[in-house]
């Protein structure tokens, strides 16, 4: 077997005070982030957040204004793009379009000079890995956006690379196919044991692959934390906007209790939350509320939480229904229910109760 | 019929496409016809230019070949074809990798300069050039025909190269430098393959148009060394031989098998 398996054989990568200046404008500012050996990370941000710029260092196709970045502990700065020995898969590909796919996955072994009969038996292997055996002949032209991908994968693979960068390499396929690379590229990773850093704006995405995310805002780290972290637990209402869907209340703390803290909001509603430290009586804060943890509740039912609304819009979407409830005053809640679509509640003007738990708003600043 | 207005071109449509179609022809006339005369009269039996043609013979294309007076100057050009393509392609290369990669200042205003000759009437270029020409002692040299041959090719060049490059995608670039390849072994393997039809586009006009040149040229070959244009054109000013028309003959014909390569090249690609 050619391929190296012990444990571990990622590298691990180290983000010190990464900076990258253009000019005046800021787009990697102060980055500081300890990548682990064998980890999958994700930098997950809006459009010229910075994520791309940091993967492009990483890579070497850009000098770092300041700071450093460490491979196993020493500075790969100085080293060029292509003696680093990471893989790295492009949005579009960037498969060589004047070479077969032989041609471009043999061409990382050709430039370490691996002799002949070693290459051809080489390419066979990662064409296995990503399920193309038998494509060596086509040109990239022939060949569905999908199957580029995957041999653009084999490509950044085949020289058995301890680290590989991903830029946004879904991105052009659609929904469907999507879904389908996002487990088999999380596989691959598991079974080669090799450290994956992907950029990515699609939560989704970065939710389903990723051992933990790294979201970036404006050239800096917002939070770091597995997707469940992030999700459950989001420190700023950036993260709470951006990983997954959200309410975002705006209020000030109106009480501090034991058992619960209570915000006022503008409509005059007083909502319960989990005691927190750190609070001040008057503090100005967000609060973030998950659409899918909010409940129409039946007649009786009590929660920590409940209000009464009108229904204001109804989308159905399937194995989902959102309603959108207005709770007067100019606030309104996006509920997310799942299950059979129930024709009750359907209707626009609809006065309903709803309600959450105690945990299920999160305070973030 | 909605089907006319999704495909103008089918049988049977308006008047205004029959216009359209005859007005076609007849542009289409006025560019060929004077090449048929040409063609037609350089196989002439006779002394003098007619057409129709009496006659038909090649003795006006031996003619040519034989005497030295019209077979020098056409070794002369296609000297200074090939010399000056040379530089024009390789400088235009550089400077369009410059142009379309670069970040610096007054881009812009060099790329404006380099394509002025294109919009500065030869005429202007000729009378100019003879100028400073005359103080260095350049007219009638080398070097002279081929630097002013270069300054008049050199927009062409730019314009066809800096559009392959603006083409090319720079991500294949980076995508094999992360592979293991160096910047040298990058272009020779990825960059260069990529982008040579352009390079062959650029450097057959850059022939031909060098071949052909007589304007500037006229100025500035002196009195002892002509080259085929400009001994065309003297010719042309005292007899009317029908070897003019062969070897015009001979020149479309290179030309047309220039404009050929190219479309083999670029459907190639």
């Amino acid at each position: 077997m050619t391929n190296p398996s012990p444990v571990t054989w990622g590298a691990e990568i180290q983000l010190n005070g990464l900076t990258k200046r253009f000019g005046s404008v800021v787009a990697v500012d102060n980055v500081t982030l300890q990548i682990e050996a064998g980890e999958f990370l994700t930098l997950l941000g809006p459009s010229g957040s910075g994520k791309t710029t940091t993967m492009r260092l990483i890579a070497g196709f850009d000098v770092p204004t300041a700071g450093d970045i460490l491979m196993d502990r020493s500075s790969i700065i100085p080293v060029p793009t292509y003696q680093r020995n990471i893989g790295m898969v492009f949005q579009n590909y960037a498969l060589f379009p004047h070479m077969t796919v032989f041609q471009n996955i043999a061409f990382p072994l050709e430039m370490r000079r691996v002799e002949k009969d070693k290459i051809v038996s080489e390419v066979a292997r990662v064409l296995e890995l990503v399920q193309l055996p038998g494509y060596e002949k086509r040109y990239p032209r022939q060949l569905s956006g999908g199957q580029q991908q995957r041999i653009a994968l084999a490509r950044a693979l085949v020289f058995n690379p301890r680290v590989l960068l991903m830029d946004e390499p879904l991105g052009s396929l659609d929904r469907k196919l999507r879904e389908h690379m996002e487990l088999e590229i999380k596989h691959i990773q598991e079974r080669l044991h090799i450290t994956v850093v992907y950029v990515t704006h699609d939560q989704e995405e970065a939710l389903v692959m990723s051992d933990r995310i790294a979201v970036i805002n404006q050239g800096k780290i917002e939070q770091v934390g597995t997707p469940q972290e992030l999700y459950e637990r989001p420190k700023s209402r950036f993260v709470a906007d951006f990983v997954g869907e959200t309410n975002l209340l705006q209020g000030e703390v109106s009480e501090l209790g034991a058992a619960y803290s209570t915000i006022g909001l503008k409509n005059g509603a007083r909502i319960r939350v989990m005691p927190m430290e750190g609070l001040i009586i008057g503090q100005r804060v967000s609060l973030a509320i998950r659409p899918a943890t909010i409940r129409i509740l039946t007649l009786g039912e009590q929660l920590a939480n409940s209000y009464t609304g009108v229904v204001d819009e109804v989308i159905y979407v399937g194995e989902i229904t959102k309603y959108r409830i207005d709770l007067g005053g100019g606030e309104s809640l996006m509920v997310k229910q799942a299950g059979r679509f129930d024709p009750q509640r359907c209707c626009r003007g609809t006065s309903v109760t709803i309600g959450w738990d105690l945990v299920d708003a999160k305070v973030v600043l | 019929m909605s089907q006319n207005v999704v495909l103008p071109f089918r049988r049977g449509s308006s008047w205004g496409h029959i216009v359209l179609g005859l007005l076609m022809v007849l542009v289409i006339m006025l560019m060929v016809l004077p090449v048929v005369l040409v063609v037609g009269m350089s196989f002439s039996n006779s002394e003098m230019l007619a057409f129709p043609p009496r006659g038909l013979s090649l003795r006006h294309y031996r003619t040519f070949f034989e005497d030295q007076s019209w077979f020098q100057p056409a070794l002369l050009s296609l000297k200074y074809a090939v010399l000056s393509t040379t530089v024009k392609v390789t400088l235009g290369t550089l400077a369009s990798l410059a142009l379309v990669r670069g970040r610096f200042r007054g881009k812009r205003i060099i790329n404006l300069m380099l394509l002025s000759p294109m919009i500065v009437p030869p005429i202007i270029i000729a009378v100019a050039a003879y100028n400073v020409y005359v103080r260095f002692q350049l007219v009638g040299t080398t070097l002279g025909v081929v630097l002013a041959h270069t300054v008049l090719g050199i927009p062409m060049v730019v314009l066809v190269i800096t559009a392959t490059l603006y083409r090319f995608d720079t991500n294949l670039e980076l995508a094999a430098m992360s592979l293991g390849a160096n910047r040298l072994t990058t272009f020779w393997r990825i960059t260069f393959p990529l982008i040579r039809v352009g390079i062959a586009v650029a450097a057959t006009f850059a022939f031909i148009d060098s071949f052909n040149e007589l304007i500037v040229t006229n100025f500035l070959v002196g009195t002892r060394s002509l080259t085929l244009p400009v001994q065309i054109y003297t010719g042309l000013r005292y007899t009317l031989s029908p070897v003019i028309a062969s070897i015009s003959s001979l020149m479309v014909g290179m030309s047309l098998l220039g404009l050929i390569t190219i479309g083999i090249l670029q459907r190639r690609q």
